[in-house]
């Protein structure tokens, strides 16, 4: 009845637009492209740091499509999983949580490898794990291996570009699980195939969930140097201590981040000295050690 | 102040709390919840409930704060297969409430206790009562003695608690108080909140009576109510029944149809007899789901334009098959026949289908059914009509009910049929109605309004 005069009007502002603007994404194309050449060096949204992120999201996309070519009882699961993985992975990356928890995962493992480099800081077996594993605690002892292995793998997947779905938080376990589902027609299988991965999370044995409980353990402020604790408990335990997002501690590390880092350290307590010494492992080229720029921010 | 400690807990589908160990229980007891009871400290209340709702089994570190001090401890919770979950709670820290700055924090209570106040007085230099108010039923008595005496010392109403040797006591002594109030059973607290600079008090003060206990309410006994149907069946028991009992039919036909060999005839009858109680089991849930889906408030169906005689010309080339098995002859809308409606198709045809095929079950052998569209204005109808025995007055009033069989049974009906394509003709504006009388058939009347009817009346 009242058919929306769409075309008409499409046509005259088609028109009255001047000729470089007339296809959206080429209109869309310059501020894009601009952003990428201005954040080139900005650490959070370097080329690299973006391909992790691609490829850790393929990743997430490829183990739920295996899951489900394999209850299918597909033959070429490589094949079922190339069909669908980009598509899945873009629907994947719609989720502003899982993408800022993927983020936070490689920004992590790029400033393991820096510290690696620069201060010698092992990305496994630091001085506080060593500590862990020599517990008299057996409890603590064991956990502590737990995280070494624990660890271990995260860096080998980093190095991958690689996510185990199991690693993921519940929250964005469940997300993911959900974006796999309305994505995916339902077949009889499906619930199945979701009904199973879900009995095989378990938070618990998580790296993250190891973090957190030996960052529990340690005593004091131990675990609040980067250069004693490593990256992944320091991170842990100044989330912890904060009460603040993992995640968003992670993206704190990353240079033009620096006011929130040295708010959050104060927030947990160190003393100004102690502040200095992290920054000198985390940012030994910052603008920090001038006392003007400091107090200016 | 840190005592590690370890302890286990049981929820139920609630999130209650139904078993819990020291410190877990003291702590909910603390925060004022009861044990079993829905869990006090929110992130555990938010880790339990992401637990169960998702299938998960979570591990995280959870904060609380009761009066006292603040409770840090590691939860692991497991979704369990009754609905609630089970909790193991470890490296349980508890610290001393950070100090507050002093000023902040007499602000503070003072608000809380002007918040929660249920008696308040101001009072003069020397506590002697100036005006009092009071909403609370158990203190009308003293509220009434305490107006008839102003001027005088509040602290002859009350009963203080403890040795109280001269009266007034100085204020400092007297804030925070416990005392009794003749005619109410309950502990209350006095807060003094001095006024006047310098020399606090100097201005006179205001005085606040807060109880420990809410007044009683006869119905606190009960557990609160619990939905005496779960609503879950379409979203989360049909999609895993229906499996099953495909796979039960299928098994069925295949012994029915002897494909795997030769069987004994009466074998062959038992396997249809399951077949067909499985046909009815699925029927049954597909019934159960569209209830679920009509009697939630939020239904609505999309208003398409669609021709009533094309879906009744559907319904009856989909129902053909089984009216030709009972030799009954369907008369449908001819070709050219058209009556513009808005309505959401499928749900017209669901309608449709449902009322064509109680037409047949019900009709004698040999018998027409008639499928009729019809326009008036800005309403279009679709009547089918039979010849079977037809419906008293009381049967048409009650044919429309829940679960009404009118008696019969053991024909595969779930006496949701009728219920359910009703509530679908009233959520599409339209309606579903009965004429008939014994001996003279029935006829079924599906009216949906028409074209115009929606541009010209405002909804």
């Amino acid at each position: 009845m009242n058919e929306p005069p769409t075309e008409p009007q499409a046509h005259d502002a088609a028109q009255s637009l001047p000729q470089d603007q007339g296809d959206p994404a080429i209109a869309a194309a310059a501020p894009v492209l601009r952003h990428l050449l201005v954040n080139d060096d900005r650490p959070l949204f370097s080329d690299e740091i973006v391909s992790r992120v691609r490829s850790m999201i393929a990743h997430v996309a490829a183990q739920l499509l295996f899951a489900q070519a394999e209850a299918a009882g597909v033959a070429d699961s490589a094949a079922h999983i190339d069909t669908h993985q980009d598509e899945l992975a873009a629907a994947l990356c719609a989720d502003d949580a899982l993408l800022l928890h993927v983020h936070a995962r490689a920004v992590e493992g790029q400033v393991t490898e820096q510290l690696q480099r620069r201060s010698g800081i092992d990305p496994v077996l630091t001085p506080l794990v060593h500590d862990f594993v020599a517990s008299e605690d057996a409890e603590t002892a064991s956990r502590a291996m737990s995280l070494l292995a624990a660890q271990t793998r995260f860096i080998q997947h980093y190095r991958r570009m690689e996510l185990p779905l199991r690693e993921l938080p519940g929250e964005l376990f469940h997300t993911a699980l959900l974006v796999f589902r309305s994505y995916g027609e339902a077949d009889e299988n499906s619930d199945e195939v979701e009904h199973r991965l879900r009995q095989g999370y378990d938070e618990a044995t998580g790296r993250l969930a190891l973090l957190t409980r030996l960052a529990m353990a340690a005593e004091g402020k131990s675990a609040l140097r980067v250069d004693h604790a490593g990256v992944a408990l320091f991170v842990s335990a100044l989330a912890q201590a904060v009460d603040q997002p993992r995640d968003l501690t992670v993206l704190a590390l990353t240079e033009g981040e620096l006011p929130r880092l040295v708010a959050r350290l104060r927030a947990a307590g160190l003393s100004p000295d102690e502040l200095q010494a992290q920054l000198l492992h985390l940012h030994p080229d910052g603008e920090f050690l001038q006392p003007a720029e400091h107090s200016s921010r | 102040m840190t005592r590690p400690m370890s302890c286990t807990a049981r929820t139920d589908d609630r999130d209650w709390l139904i078993e819990a160990d020291e410190p877990l229980a003291g702590l909910q007891r603390r925060s004022g919840g009861d044990l079993p009871g829905l869990i006090t400290a929110p992130a555990l209340l938010e880790l339990v409930r992401k637990s169960r709702l998702y299938g998960l089994r979570l591990a995280r570190t959870f904060r609380a704060q009761d009066d006292h001090e603040q409770v840090t401890a590691w939860a692991e919770v497991e979704p369990g297969a009754n609905g609630g979950c089970t909790l193991a709670l470890s490296n349980w820290q508890t610290d001393p409430l950070p100090e507050l700055d002093g000023a902040d924090d007499d602000e503070r209570r003072t608000a809380i206790a002007r918040h929660l106040a249920e008696l308040s007085a101001r009072l003069g230099p020397n506590q002697e009562l100036l005006s009092v108010d009071s909403e609370a039923a158990d203190l009308a008595d003293a509220l009434a003695r305490m107006q008839a005496g102003l001027g005088l010392p509040w602290t002859q109403f009350v009963e203080l608690e403890g040795n109280v040797h001269e009266q007034p006591l100085h204020w400092r002594l007297l804030d925070g108080a416990r005392l009794r109030l003749e005619g109410s059973e309950r502990h209350w607290k006095a807060n003094l909140v001095p006024l006047g600079v310098p020399n606090a008090g100097s201005a006179g003060f205001e005085l606040y009576l807060v109880a420990d206990e809410a007044v009683a309410k006869p119905q606190s006994v009960a557990e609160p109510d619990r939905p005496v149907i779960s609503t879950a069946i379409g979203r989360e028991i049909a999609p895993v029944l229906r499996q099953p009992i495909a796979r039960i039919i299928a098994n069925a036909e295949t012994i029915r149809t002897q494909l795997a060999g030769p069987l004994a005839d009466e074998y062959s009858d038992y396997a249809a007899d399951i077949s067909s109680a499985g046909e009815h089991l699925l029927a049954l849930i597909d019934d159960l789901t569209d209830l679920e889906v009509v009697e939630d408030e939020h239904f609505t169906t999309a208003p398409d334009r669609i021709d009533l005689a094309d879906v009744a010309r559907r319904a009856a080339g989909i129902l053909g098959v089984r009216a030709q098995e009972r030799g009954i002859r369907l008369d449908a809308p001819k070709a050219g026949e058209s009556a513009p409606a808005i309505a959401e198709f499928r749900r017209v045809l669901q309608v449709m289908l449902n009322l064509v095929g109680n037409a047949i079950r019900y009709s004698p052998q040999g018998s027409i059914v008639w499928l009729r569209v019809e326009q008036d204005g800005d309403r279009a109808r679709l009547v089918v009509a039979d010849q079977g025995e037809g419906l008293s007055e009381e049967q048409q009033t009650r044919i429309f009910g829940k679960f009404e069989r009118l008696g019969r049974s053991g024909d595969g009906g779930s006496g949701l049929g009728l219920y359910i394509s009703r509530r679908l003709a009233q959520a599409m504006d339209g309606e579903l109605s009965v004429e008939s009388a014994p001996g003279q058939g029935a006829r079924f009347i599906l009216e949906l309004p028409s074209f115009e009817d929606r541009r010209s009346e405002p909804r």
